[in-house]
């Protein structure tokens, strides 16, 4: 029997390899980006990731294929852009992706590419989103980075220093949230020596075999990527939820000292910090439950990219607020690592269409921690009285200016405040 | 030195930078009873979301919502790397047989990608197959992704449409049917064409092809009268084709003019309005409304904006701009318009036919960005493209004019407001 669904594409959301592989190119500062295909998949991957580099476009280039290119090959376009890039760009590294037509007519784009003489490497991808979503792309680009670009030779490892893994800038608010992650570590004592397609140049992430671990942060992206570093470069990694909340921050430090050999002495002053903020934070949350009453919920949904959402539901159950019922969309479909004990389901965004409309069909009074894909599903269902919160992309009505992340301890100061704001709010208006 | 006064790196457009099957979703996306196939992998149907979720979240910044809309179901074969070696035909079929049992649709619209293009799938087959076999109208739409564009997925979507569901009709006395989008029903463009239509005692019918049930659809041949709602050049000649088939096959007479844009094309489509409909007077009278309310605007914003030295930036090609409107624009808000000049990503030979279409409205000198001196001591830059945050206040002119004299009091209403911003803040104000 066939069990394949065709669901409802409202539902869900997502973007293709494509962008997720120029994601992770266009997070190396001194990278450029060529589409190898029509001006609709570049100008939608580059409005998607511009919201987090603003600058993008300057070295995110488009050939343009036209209909003859599809039958005679794209050589002519693609010689033309390179033309272009080594006149006045002069990358330390180019990347050239296939969208999904053009990677089905197999140009020898390597082959191309050596043809112009750049004097930087070239990285060529079929990346289109018939290679699948976003996750998949940005691996598969950062596999083909580091296949093609070798890295130092590993050496004798520099003591409490990480890398970052499966960090991307296409991710909602995640630039504050890799800037707290850095923050906490180095409060611990670490050095993070690159965040390879979240702001590290080509000579930080060659030289980030020098560190004693890999941290894998976005499991969905970094996981494979890991795997590969082990396996040539014999780093060892650890793939962990990401740091959300007071206590899960700690955790998640705890686990990588274990690793590390840290002393606990090393989290005098994340647990100095941590004392500090609880005590202010418990005292204006008392204030106000005093007034308003508990943080309280039937219903809760958490609909975001799974590291995202199965971190934050970990920390909304056990930190932040009470719920009956806790449901999680998991926006990139349901993955194999270990789903905490406190959601009570957990829903594929990529195949449970059905089911996720009757849950935000049911959520009234309840709480919504996702993107405004779910909101305006709400808002057109008429579920009144739900409180919503932007955890994740698309978004279309919030703008984050300040350094505010979600992740960390400084991130569940402001999830806290974010929470606790609206739910007044929403007392307020008498709901 | 001379800087590069885009903000964003201007892209040359050497081709339509649009997809076909965008434009059939949007013929038939609030059609009630309709449903969308994408013969394509699932990121196409992801690209396509995330334009609705804008112009949704669009809609409702601008109250232009209309809550009770039908929206159809998106739906992706999902074609994947596989079927480009086994043809993607049983996909299809299948998830054709899938939607069906599952949705219900009156009438499926099946609409082609590049992918499916190159691959060389015959999908008419699939689709006259399936229709026979469950008794559904099945409608496929000759488009294949970015062969076409955005305006032929959208017109033959009407064409298909036009050719399966209509047939002759008696006449019903002053109906009008609206042919073309413009944010549909609720929309503000929409609004005053139908205030227009209204003092000739026309009534309209329906918008087609969008925003039209299958008994409007069906209904559309009883229409008196074709109203187009196309912008202009390619949108106008695909919207000029919908009429005349409409006229060969159901005799429907159209008002050949495309929608008005200001105050000179308004008094000319008021003045032939009336001419056709043997209604001179009343489009006498409709004209004099037309300037008062536009004179009105104008007394209460040109203490703020008179004699402002202006310079209009122009970065798209005379395609997709017809630079008319904008210089009445101008001309109406009694600025000085102190030089034209034309942005980096027009190629030569889009800056010459830019260069002999101004020529034919203003004597202001043009230049391009590189030989500007101009912007130094502009007050306010009218921009097709947002600028270097060096430049003085900008307002940015939208893609598609808005409509009527209402549409260009609304512009001039925003220019004023720019005006009256302080000249240390700068910024952008959107048109």
């Amino acid at each position: 029997m066939d069990k394949q669904a065709w669901d409802n594409v409202h539902t869900q959301f997502n973007s293709c390899a494509l962008t997720g592989a120029a994601a992770f190119f266009a997070g190396i500062p001194d990278s450029a980006v060529v589409v190898n295909g029509p001006l609709w998949c570049y100008f939608y991957a580059l409005r998607y990731i511009e919201r987090a580099c603003p600058t993008v476009g300057n070295r995110f280039y488009c050939t343009q294929p036209d209909n003859n290119a599809v039958i005679y090959g794209t050589e002519d376009c693609l010689m033309e852009i390179l033309e272009v890039i080594r006149e006045k760009s002069k990358p330390s590294v180019l990347f050239i992706e296939n969208s999904c037509a053009i990677s089905l007519i197999g140009d020898d784009v390597a082959g191309i590419a050596k043809q112009a003489n750049l004097s930087c490497p070239v990285v060529s991808l079929d990346s289109g989103g018939i290679k699948g979503t976003f996750s998949e792309g940005y691996q598969a680009g950062a596999k083909a980075y580091f296949s093609k670009i070798p890295l130092q030779s590993r050496g004798e490892a520099r003591p409490r220093t990480v890398n970052l893994l499966g960090c991307t800038l296409g991710y909602y608010n995640a630039a504050n949230d890799i800037e707290e992650i850095k923050r906490l570590l180095a409060l611990a004592g670490y050095q993070v020596l690159a965040c390879p397609g979240a702001g590290s140049s080509t000579e930080e992430i060659a030289a980030m075999t020098k560190a004693e671990l890999n941290i894998v942060i976005h499991e969905e992206l970094g996981d494979g990527i890991a795997q590969y570093l082990q396996k040539e470069y014999g780093m060892p990694y650890l793939s962990l939820l990401p740091p959300y909340g007071m206590e899960g921050s700690m955790r998640w430090l705890r686990t990588i000292g274990q690793i590390m050999w840290m002393s606990d002495a090393s989290f005098a002053p994340v647990l100095q910090e941590i004392d500090d903020l609880s005590k202010k934070m418990d005292g204006a949350i008392l204030d106000m439950q005093r007034i308003w009453g508990d943080l309280w919920f039937d219903q809760t949904l958490i609909a975001a990219t799974s590291s995202i959402a199965l971190g934050i539901a970990e920390a909304l159950r056990l930190e932040w607020i009470d719920t009956g019922f806790l449901s999680v969309i998991l926006q990139n479909g349901i993955l194999s690592n270990a789903v905490p004990d406190c959601i009570d389901r957990i829903l594929s965004g990529q195949g449970d269409s059905q089911a996720i409309e009757s849950q935000l069909a049911g959520l009234t009074g309840g709480l919504l921690l996702g993107s405004s894909n779910e909101k305006a599903l709400l808002q057109q269902k008429a579920v009144p009285n739900v409180l919503c919160q932007n955890i994740a992309l698309p978004v279309y009505d919030e703008i984050i200016l300040s350094t505010r992340p979600f992740m960390g301890i400084r991130g569940a100061c402001h999830m806290n405040e974010r929470l606790w704001n609206q739910y007044i709010s929403r007392c307020q208006q008498g709901v | 030195m001379l800087m590069a006064i885009s903000k964003k790196n201007v892209i040359t457009m050497k081709r339509s930078y649009s997809c076909s099957m965008s434009g059939v979703w949007n013929a038939v996306a609030h059609n009630q009873g309709a449903l969308v196939i994408y013969h394509s992998p699932k990121a196409c149907g992801h690209v396509t979301h995330t334009m609705e979720l804008g112009s949704y979240y669009r809609s409702l910044a601008r109250q232009e919502m209309n809550w009770q809309q039908y929206t159809a179901p998106l739906i992706t074969s999902n074609l994947k790397e596989e079927h480009s070696i086994f043809g993607g035909t049983e996909q299809l079929r299948k998830c054709i047989d899938y939607v069906v049992k599952r949705y219900k649709p009156e009438y499926i619209v099946i609409a082609s990608s590049c992918v499916a293009g190159v691959i060389g799938d015959d999908v008419k087959s699939v689709t006259t197959a399936a229709q026979g076999m469950w008794n559904i109208p099945m409608l496929s739409v000759d488009s294949q992704g970015f062969f076409n564009d955005y305006d032929t997925g959208y017109y033959q979507a009407g064409l298909t449409l036009i050719e399966r569901f209509m047939c002759k009709q008696e006449k019903k006395k002053n109906t009008v049917t609206l042919l073309g989008d413009r944010g549909g029903p609720q929309g503000i463009d929409v609004q005053e064409i139908k205030e227009l239509l209204v003092i000739f005692g026309l009534d309209v019918h329906c918008q087609f092809p969008g925003y039209a049930s299958l008994e409007e659809i069906q209904q559309v041949p009883s229409s008196s009268l074709c109203v187009l709602l196309g912008g202009r050049a390619k949108s106008h000649l695909g919207i000029h084709t919908l009429a005349a088939d409409l006229e060969t096959k159901f005799d429907i007479p159209f008002f050949d003019a495309p929608c008005p844009i200001g105050r000179q094309e308004t008094k000319d489509w008021l003045r032939r309005m009336g001419q056709l409909l043997g209604k001179e007077k009343d489009a006498l009278a409709a004209i004099r409304q037309q300037e008062e309310k536009l004179l009105h605007a104008i007394a209460s914003y040109s203490s703020k904006l008179e004699n402002e030295k202006v310079v209009l930036c122009i970065g798209r090609p005379l395609l997709y701009f017809q630079p008319a409107w904008a210089l009445e624009l101008l001309a109406q808000a009694k600025v000085n318009v102190t030089g034209i000049i034309l942005l980096k990503g027009l190629t030569e030979q889009q800056q010459q036919e830019m260069r002999i279409e101004l020529e034919k409205y203003t004597l202001a000198p043009i230049r391009q960005e590189d030989e500007d001196k101009e912007l130094e001591k502009a007050e306010i830059a009218v921009t097709t493209h947002e600028l270097s945050d060096s430049i003085p206040r900008q307002f940015f002119l939208p893609v598609i004019p808005p409509v009527g004299v209402g549409g260009m009091i609304r512009l001039l209403c925003k220019l004023a407001r720019l005006a009256g911003r302080s000249k240390e803040r700068r910024g952008i104000v959107y048109g």
